[in-house]
């Protein structure tokens, strides 16, 4: 083939008009072909850097500690390992048979169904294009756990998908509720504290001054005054223990106090 | 006034000394027996104030915790009093009561607390309010009629309304009108 080509050149070379024409027609290909050249190249640069994104991406995808899955208003279809370990399953295929409801307690702590919520999240995070709520989900070993959700919609081969990020925030909210109940501790303390130095010193008080005008209307025996006193004097023995267990508390409570106040506040 | 009912009465603290008096005579008059629970004032400074006012105590009991406490020591036996020697004592006042309860039954009882607030010196109000249930408790498993309860107004709210459920009514003696002397 070759040899017949090169035949048939050397003929048509012979000819003037021919040998330009085939001359401007070898250029031309030998153009193409340089073309086509940094064309596969460039191509072959893309695809590298497409590879390389992927596999960066991948990467993170994979390797993130947050879970992350894929979902359409039907389910997932795709999610990284870190959701297979988070919700206790085994196999990727085994994940995406399920709905975001089906991995969640049948009501939410607020008494909505885990279906319709869930719906209602997923539509508004395919409307307004993000979702931020918090949720309580459910392991395969059939343990409820509170969740953070970011839902992002974007898009993946020419359909709109959400892409589901989802934290495990079963620590902060023990630590939350740990700090409430401190808190609440505390506030019962202080109100309790308050109430048995206010209303006791107003009985201390109408005490001594009932006795008051008892002498001074010349009523009283000194051996009631006398008693009625050392009473008195009992119960504001108590009061001042009563404000000292209140420091005490608010000592223990307040953090950084210096050791003369914490002193001064609790002796 | 209904048969074994429970009433709850509230006075503010600088008027529930006179009213304490009133109350009594009004309950002595309609053959009440009355037995006071005091972490307040003495057996002898409430008797001499009772009998200042023409009030025979032949029908009022006494259950006395601050006498002893303040005295550090066992003060006089008075016939229709028992000495408890701590305010914060909730088993031996329980006892007290118990035991003098049960010399009255088949009678009507007025129970009067003198005074809450005092407790609170010795006593949280959560123990407070068992032993105000516990007391309660008692009156109806043993069916006295006609039982009241003294408090002061100006309690926490939140042991107020314990207070309240232990009790068929509240009445608010400050908006009786004061009889006429």
């Amino acid at each position: 083939m070759r040899k017949q080509t090169d035949s048939l050149r050397n003929e048509l070379m012979d000819n003037d008009a021919t040998a330009e024409t085939i001359r401007n027609l070898e250029c031309l290909v030998t153009s193409l072909i340089e073309l086509l050249d940094v064309q596969e190249k460039v191509v072959g640069e893309q695809s590298e850097r497409l590879k390389e994104n992927e596999a960066r991406f991948r990467a993170i995808y994979d390797g993130a500690n947050d879970a992350i899955m894929l979902l359409t208003e039907n389910g997932f279809f795709d999610c990284n390992p870190s959701s297979l370990k988070m919700f206790g399953l085994k196999t990727k295929e085994e994940f995406v048979k399920f709905h975001p409801a089906e991995l969640s307690p049948p009501t939410q702590p607020d008494g909505q169904p885990s279906l319709q919520a869930a719906g209602e999240h997923i539509q508004t995070a395919f409307r307004t294009g993000i979702d931020r709520f918090e949720w309580i989900h459910r392991r395969s070993s059939g343990e409820d756990f509170p969740a953070e959700v970011l839902l992002s919609a974007f898009d993946w081969g020419g359909k709109r998908v959400l892409q589901a990020t989802v934290r495990d925030i079963s620590e902060r909210k023990q630590s939350e509720n740990a700090l409430k109940e401190s808190n609440d501790r505390f506030i019962a303390f202080i109100k309790e504290a308050a109430m048995r130095l206010k209303n006791p010193l107003e009985v201390v008080e109408e005490n001594i001054a009932t006795m008051v005008h008892d002498i001074e209307r010349g009523e009283s025996e000194s051996t009631n005054v006398s008693l009625g006193l050392k009473i008195q004097i009992k119960n504001l023995e108590q009061i001042r223990k009563n404000i000292i267990e209140l420091n005490k508390a608010i000592v223990d409570h307040a953090g950084e106090l210096s050791d003369a106040s914490k002193k001064f506040l609790t002796e | 006034m209904k048969e074994h009912e429970l009433y709850l009465i509230m006075s503010s603290p600088s008027e529930i000394r006179n009213k304490n008096i009133e109350l009594i005579e009004k309950v002595l008059s309609e053959d009440y027996n009355v037995l006071v629970i005091t972490t307040n004032q003495p057996y002898d400074i409430l008797k001499k104030n009772y009998e200042k006012n023409g009030i025979l105590l032949d029908r009022i009991h006494f259950v006395d915790t601050v006498t002893k406490y303040a005295m550090g020591r066992d003060p006089q036996p008075a016939k229709n009093c028992r000495f408890i020697n701590n305010p914060a004592n909730l088993t031996d006042i329980g006892i007290a009561v118990t035991e003098t309860l049960k010399n009255l039954d088949g009678k009507k009882v007025c129970l009067l607390f003198d005074s809450v607030n005092s407790m609170l010196i010795y006593i949280s109000s959560q123990n407070i309010t068992k032993f105000i249930h516990f007391v309660t408790n008692k009156l109806r498993l043993l069916n006295f009629t006609g039982i009241f309860l003294v408090v002061e107004k100006g309690l926490d709210p939140d042991v107020l309304v314990q207070l309240i459920t232990f009790v068929d009514a509240v009445i608010d003696v400050d908006k009786i009108p004061e009889k006429a002397s």
